[in-house]
């Protein structure tokens, strides 16, 4: 039956060419292209905007997040929503009423600067192509999942319908088609979890698993044969074994260990020797049985174990032993923390790829214990020891960073004015608050029914995966079918964005502003097209290169430079009539290359290219950069401003007029006719 | 402005709004502009006030209460689940409505203010001519 997915992805691909070309019916003008010629009205257009903004991150990385990390990702839907609220109280209303279609026309526009147009025209596409290449990797890699298609033919088929849309119709062909897919993502979100929670049982109940039983953590409820990568997949080829239980587990294929270390990290002094042992499973039951209900730091008599370390080979119907070991200092004393002795697990990589047996009633490795996952600070936020730190930083992030997407941005201009622009806004809230509100109860029901998938850390996986353990298969495979378009649709809607957006960086501002100014209409409306299908290319070839990165790493960037360079130069361009642009483009560069420079430093860090003696408190300051990044770039734009203050634009107080004055007084002018 | 290219398609509009701002003297701008940005601001600035409350203090609270954030409340939920997974969505929705409701007020008076000055403006300009 596990064609069903394919249909409906099919279904959802032909939708999505479909209204692509009705819409694009109607798309005539340049205006059309750019700004859907502003006459989208609200519902539409914060369908449209919604549908836009939910991309594969969200629709599947949210819920897997939450289902890995507990409460401490629950600001992840928190931060992504909550970004809109300022948009709507600080951005929305003041930048549509300036009548500007692309950040960087309002850069030229605000400071009255040629120049300041090219530097905000490059962080368009930085920020642009940072963040398309997730949305590629997304789709190649769930296609490749859940449909068995190789890596690149996701991306082919989302690459080639959506340049198709784009390059058709532009902003207007596009816009019905975003709409229609926030439904649907709604609908493919929503939907298969009442059906779920009506055959596993209540929300509240499955959260209230973690609270009552704090000390365990989740077990197979029968025995499992789990498929791991290889070394060359790092870091999912680890099994990380729980710290509850020694654990044993065989290895119906063989395996090789790359590399063998503890659960905990040891501080310095501790002792570091790894637990770890290969038996044969022929031995009786009884003595297996024996040693899984051995105490921590005795030895096994009656078995002949062997110690295992980096380089060992398994024999297929070997077993790995992990007892558990209590942590020593340096003088042989067992270390102590709330008055209880500390104890650790082994925790080992493999080198190739193999399939792993875990026994009915094990601990499943890789995941924290209940009350780390239902409780805040936990393995998210607490991983550098400075949780508060962290969980501040990654809020202003995710608020500042929503709050500066240049491709969520473009979407206000397509409202009339600049009161249909707050009350899109208010709708955009209340659709996203719509759909974030199911991500937790996945996460949630995840955990409590399909924890396997913490194993071989596929919990990004769980929209998909959850609803085929129904006994029904037949309903199972219909629901992971919406789930399946409902991912689809995400991909495709987001890029869509994404292209128009780069599409229109280059047709307006480089070669309508910069290239050709006395371009005719019919000559940007080509150079759209053709930016459209050359963006569309370098997207999809990008989406190839991007198999071994990281799509939460690839993310974080993009969300790094949004808070700490748009989201300063919109706030305090709106709001202070003082910025001058040394002020503006000072600010946004270091802000923005700064905090980029910080992860990719801590990049380097945790992969082991670059080998320093980092203090866990600036780790996670380079991690999490916001918190320094936004105020930081602020305090330069306001003091090279004051420095600076003789190159105020001299129709300043006219400028901030059309910002903020109602239109109805007839002090606004669109940029685009 | 200077650098923009005369739009192909002028609305006849546009032309219109340049004029409009010309009738205001730099001081009517300024005062013009002092009463639109202070009320709308004070507003803005006021509800994100609230906001910046809920979702700074959250954590603040999760960490010197966690008695109190981990205890159970109705439906099996914590209190601090309960808050951020479930009840942020529709305050932030409160929240936004009322800011909302609130812009809106100050817009029509704005409106109402702005366009009786550049009456008076274009009058005093018209008699001036």
């Amino acid at each position: 039956m596990d064609f069903i997915p394919v249909f409906f992805v099919f279904l959802m691909t032909v939708a999505t060419i479909g209204l692509g070309i009705y819409a694009t019916r109607a798309a005539k003008t340049a205006s059309d292209f750019f700004v859907a010629g502003r006459s989208v009205s609200v519902f539409w257009n914060a369908s449209a905007i919604s549908g836009e903004y939910l991309s594969a991150a969200s629709f599947l990385g949210v819920a897997g997040l939450i289902m890995k990390h507990g409460y401490d990702a629950l600001w992840y839907p928190v931060g992504y929503a909550a970004g809109y609220l300022f948009l709507l109280l600080f951005i929305a209303g003041p930048l549509r009423r300036f009548g500007a279609y692309t950040i960087p026309d309002f850069a030229e526009g605000r400071f009255d600067s040629p120049t300041f147009r090219k530097v905000a025209v490059i962080f368009v596409l930085c920020i642009g192509f940072f963040y398309t290449m997730p949305q590629m990797k997304g789709a190649g890699l769930t296609m490749n999942q859940i449909l068995g298609w190789p890596y690149w033919a996701g991306i082919a088929v989302v690459g080639a319908v959506i340049t198709f849309n784009v390059a058709l119709g532009g902003m207007k062909g596009i816009t019905f088609v975003q709409a229609f897919q926030y439904w649907a993502k709604a609908f493919a979100i929503s939907l298969p979890v009442f059906v779920l929670l009506s055959v596993f049982g209540g929300y509240g109940g499955k959260v209230k698993q973690n609270v009552d039983a704090p000390a365990d953590a989740p077990k197979f409820g029968t025995t499992t044969t789990l498929a791991f990568p290889g070394k060359d997949k790092a870091p999912a080829n680890a099994i990380a074994f729980s710290a509850l239980k020694p654990s044993l587990v065989e290895f119906p294929k063989g395996a090789t260990i790359d590399k063998v270390g503890l659960v905990r990290k040891s501080l310095p002094g501790e002792d570091t020797s790894v637990p770890l042992y290969v038996l044969s499973l022929t031995d009786s039951a009884a003595e297996l049985q024996q040693l899984m209900e051995m105490p921590p730091l005795s030895s096994a008599d009656s078995l002949e174990l062997v110690n295992a370390g980096a380089g060992t080979a398994i024999q297929p119907g070997n077993g790995l032993f992990a007892p558990l070991r209590y942590v020593t200092d340096s003088d042989g004393r067992p270390v102590e923390q709330n008055g209880k002795p500390v104890v650790t697990a082994s925790k080992i990589e493999l080198g190739s790829a193999t399939d792993v047996t875990f026994r009915e009633g094990s601990y499943i490795p890789n995941t924290q214990t209940n009350e780390k996952w239902v409780k805040p600070y936990g393995t998210l936020t607490a991983k550098h020891g400075y949780p508060m730190l962290y969980t501040y930083s990654l809020i202003i992030a995710l608020v500042c960073g929503t709050a500066g997407l240049p491709h969520i941005l473009v979407r206000f201009y397509t409202n009339p004015d600049g009161r249909a622009a707050k009350r899109t806004t208010f709708w955009v809230m209340v659709l996203l608050g719509a759909f974030y509100v199911f991500t937790p109860i996945w996460g949630t029901l995840g955990r409590a029914d399909l924890p396997s998938l913490y194993a071989n850390g596929k919990t990004d996986a769980v929209l998909i995966a959850l609803p085929k353990v129904l006994e029904n298969q037949l309903l199972g495979q219909i629901l992971a079918g919406i789930t399946s378009a409902g991912a689809f649709a995400a991909f495709m809607s987001t890029f869509s964005g994404l292209l128009v957006s780069m599409s229109g960086a280059f047709a307006h501002d480089i070669y309508g502003k910069m290239l050709r100014p006395n371009a005719t209409q019919a000559q940007r409306l080509n150079a759209f097209k053709v930016a459209a299908v050359v963006c569309g290319v370098i997207s999809m070839g990008l989406g190839l290169l991007a198999e071994s990165f990281d799509i939460t790493m690839l993310v974080g960037w993009a969300f790094a430079i949004a808070a700490a360079s748009y989201f300063p130069l919109l706030l305090l361009g709106a709001w202070w009539r003082g910025l001058t642009r040394y002020g503006a483009a000072a600010g946004m560069l270091l802000g923005g290359l700064l905090s980029l420079g910080a992860i990719i430093v801590f990049m380097m860090l945790n992969s082991g290219v670059l080998v320093a003696d980092v203090p866990p408190v600036v780790r996670a300051l380079l991690e999490q950069p916001a918190i320094w990044g936004v105020p930081l770039s602020i305090g330069i734009m306001v003091v090279v401003s004051l420095a600076t203050r003789q190159h105020v634009p001299k129709d300043a107080t006219l400028k901030m007029l059309r910002l903020h004055a109602p239109e109805e007084i007839g002090l606004s002018k669109d940029y685009v006719e | 402005m200077a650098d923009m290219p005369p739009p192909p398609q002028t609305t006849g509009q546009a032309g219109h709004h340049e004029t409009v701002a010309e009738h205001l003297s730099h001081e009517q701008q300024e005062k013009l502009l002092h009463s639109v940005m202070n009320r709308q601001a004070a507003l803005s600035v006021r509800v994100s006030l609230v906001f910046l409350a809920i979702i700074f203090g959250l954590p603040l609270v999760n960490w010197l209460l966690p008695d109190v954030a981990n205890a159970l409340a109705p439906g099996g939920f914590t209190w601090t689940w309960l808050l951020l997974a479930i009840l942020f969505y529709p305050i932030t929705t409160v929240l936004s409505a009322y800011f909302i409701r609130a812009s809106d007020r100050i817009e029509t008076e704005l409106a109402q203010e702005g366009k009786a000055m550049v009456q008076a403006a274009q009058q005093e300009s018209g008699r001036g001519a």
